[in-house]
């Protein structure tokens, strides 16, 4: 009876941690490079950081993202041709508190994710026309990704 | 046969059931009041908001807050006597710009028998209307929240901050907003920038919008931010929806809930005559932030207390015919606890005129008890020579309903 009992606190222990422990997936796709901008120069002008913006024009919607990066990935991404499609490596991951995305690498250049950084921003949404008595009068912009968006690109996935 | 293990005689727990009926029928009559209560609070008449459109009525009263907050903007962005200059031949400027503005009350017609001056030329009679201006401005509103917090729903407040800029091809008329769903202090107006066909606005205030609880607590809320302009109809300015420019701050969001959809419309407002020729229609702006409550969070608030009361209260079916007074205190602590748990729930909601989705889980969970408690007073109606039976009967029937209760309760 003991025994029993112990083996069953144990698998429930040993369930509870392999559903609890933060998983990641890696995925490939492609995305177009919407504006770089030089944030921070040093002394010599020699960019230190810089926002990219990334135009997610393949997936459902209108998905865009600025992704702050430091100055390897700022110098190599400016070498790269505005408004071009690039590939893309992104990470999505699952902690125990949330779940997001992060962008490794953009065409040829490697990008170093900073756990610490609050000025990266995503705006996900699928936008459509408000039209009443046949009128356009406004706009409604869903959040929640939808199914379509998730099954094209799945690191936008929420759960 | 030892005495201890006798089942009580007949005779004597016979007397107790109306002790027990007593009591649980003062619950059962406690959670209805509680339910009446409710529903009598939400029947109550809506408050009266009053509005104070009538344009220019509260005119003399309204703050500078456009010349103060091109003052304060000025100040801090520039230095030096040459910029200063500058910054007074753009006051000037803006201040002949004003002056050029005609009033439509000035050129209204008073009919021969006295009564509302009307415009008889325009497409608008009502003295509010311009038709001197010609063709109206068409503006796009844009909106980037920065801010949403101290969300209240059982009052349906929250605090927004937000910038609002206003483009458009066609100079504006003199341009005075109002939230006809909100109030914004004097002190939390910055006018960033005012040219004729360009504003930009910094606003925090507090907004108000009702809560729709039907879903509660699966439910989504929109909070809604209105703007109007204080004097111009629509035949001088129409707001339109400018969704490049509408957004949602870095990093924004509501404690408590995750944001499900952004929408922005605008619409054309009719006031009901206040008086003759009342004609006039305004353009008002509407943007929503849709707000959806964490799931898990709800559950574990709302189903697994529920799930939890309902469980210990069937667990007692499962009791032998000789541990009767154990089995019969296994429902009535439950049902209190089922209506304090539920009152405790109502606190926290504002009075609706609806049932929400948590009170019908809470009305299953009510089935549930009171079926439970039937096949125990089952016991003391039938002979004994019958209480195996009931005690079996109570077991089939008793938990199967309760599941059909309780997810009738949940979908319904």
């Amino acid at each position: 009876m003991q025994l029993a009992l112990a083996g069953t606190v144990a698998l429930a222990t040993a369930a509870l941690s392999v559903s609890c422990k933060p998983k990641h997936v890696d995925y490939t796709s492609t995305a177009q490079i919407g504006r770089v901008t030089v944030i921070r120069t040093d002394d010599k002008g020699a960019p230190l950081t810089g926002d990219i913006e990334v135009d997610w024009d393949d997936c459902p919607g209108d998905q865009k993202e600025v992704i702050r990066g430091d100055a390897a990935f700022v110098a190599c991404v400016s070498k790269l041709p505005i408004h071009s499609k690039q590939s893309v490596k992104v990470r999505w991951s699952s902690g125990e508190q949330s779940h997001d995305w992060e962008i490794l690498a953009l065409g040829p250049c490697a990008r170093t994710p900073d756990p610490d950084d609050e000025t990266s921003f995503d705006m996900v949404q699928e936008c459509e026309p408000v039209v009443e008595h046949g009128a356009n009068v406004g706009f409604h912009c869903n959040r929640v990704p939808k199914k379509a968006l998730v099954a094209k690109c799945p690191w936008f996935k929420r759960d | 046969m030892s005495g201890r293990t006798d089942p009580p005689p007949p005779a004597k727990a016979r007397r107790r059931p109306p002790l027990l009926i007593l009591l649980v029928t003062a619950l059962a009559l406690c959670g209805m009041l509680v339910m009446a209560q409710r529903v009598s609070r939400a029947e109550e008449p809506p408050a009266v908001t009053p509005k104070s459109k009538g344009p220019k009525a509260d005119k003399e009263e309204k703050p500078k807050a456009k010349e103060e907050g091109v003052d304060d903007k000025k100040e801090g962005k520039k230095d030096g006597r040459q910029d200063a200059k500058e910054e007074k031949k753009e006051d000037k400027k803006d201040d002949k710009k004003d002056d050029d503005y005609e009033d439509p009350e000035s050129y209204a017609v008073l009919g021969p028998k006295g009564g509302v001056p009307t415009h008889p030329d325009g497409p608008y009679r009502s003295p509010y209307a311009h038709p001197h201006w010609g063709a109206p401005s068409k503006v796009r509103v844009g909106v980037v929240l920065n801010q949403v917090h101290d969300y209240d729903i059982k009052e349906g407040t929250f605090q927004a901050d937000f910038f609002l800029s206003m483009t458009s091809e066609k100079p504006m008329p003199k341009i005075e907003l109002t939230f006809p769903n909100g109030k914004v202090e004097k002190d939390d107006v910055d006018l960033l920038t005012d040219k004729p066909t360009f504003k930009m606005y910094r606003f925090a205030g507090t907004f108000r919008s009702p809560p729709n609880l039907r879903q509660y607590p699966f439910d989504t809320q929109d909070l809604v931010i209105e703007v109007e302009d204080h004097n111009a109809g629509i035949d001088q300015l129409q707001f339109v929806p400018d969704e490049p420019h509408t957004h949602l701050g870095v990093g924004f969001g509501v404690t408590g809930w995750s944001i499900s959809h952004l929408r922005a419309r605008a619409i054309d407002f009719y006031y009901p005559d206040r008086f003759d020729d009342d004609d006039l229609y305004y353009s008002r702006f509407k943007l929503s932030l849709g707000v959806t409550r964490y799931g898990t969070s709800a559950a574990f608030t709302v189903f697994v207390p529920a799930i939890v009361i309902v469980l210990i209260s069937l667990s007692g079916l499962w009791l032998p015919r000789e541990e009767l007074e154990v089995r019969s205190n296994a429902s009535a602590p439950m049902l209190a606890a089922a209506v304090l748990f539920h009152f405790a729930l109502m606190q926290a909601l504002p009075p609706t005129p609806y049932l929400t989705r948590a009170d019908k889980v809470m009305m299953a969970v009510y089935v549930s008890l009171i079926l439970n408690m039937l096949a125990t007073w089952a016991w003391f109606i039938f002979d004994e020579e019958h209480t195996e039976t009931v005690f079996r009967w109570g077991r089939l029937i008793v938990p199967p309903a309760t599941i059909i209760a309780m997810i009738a309760g949940t979908l319904l």
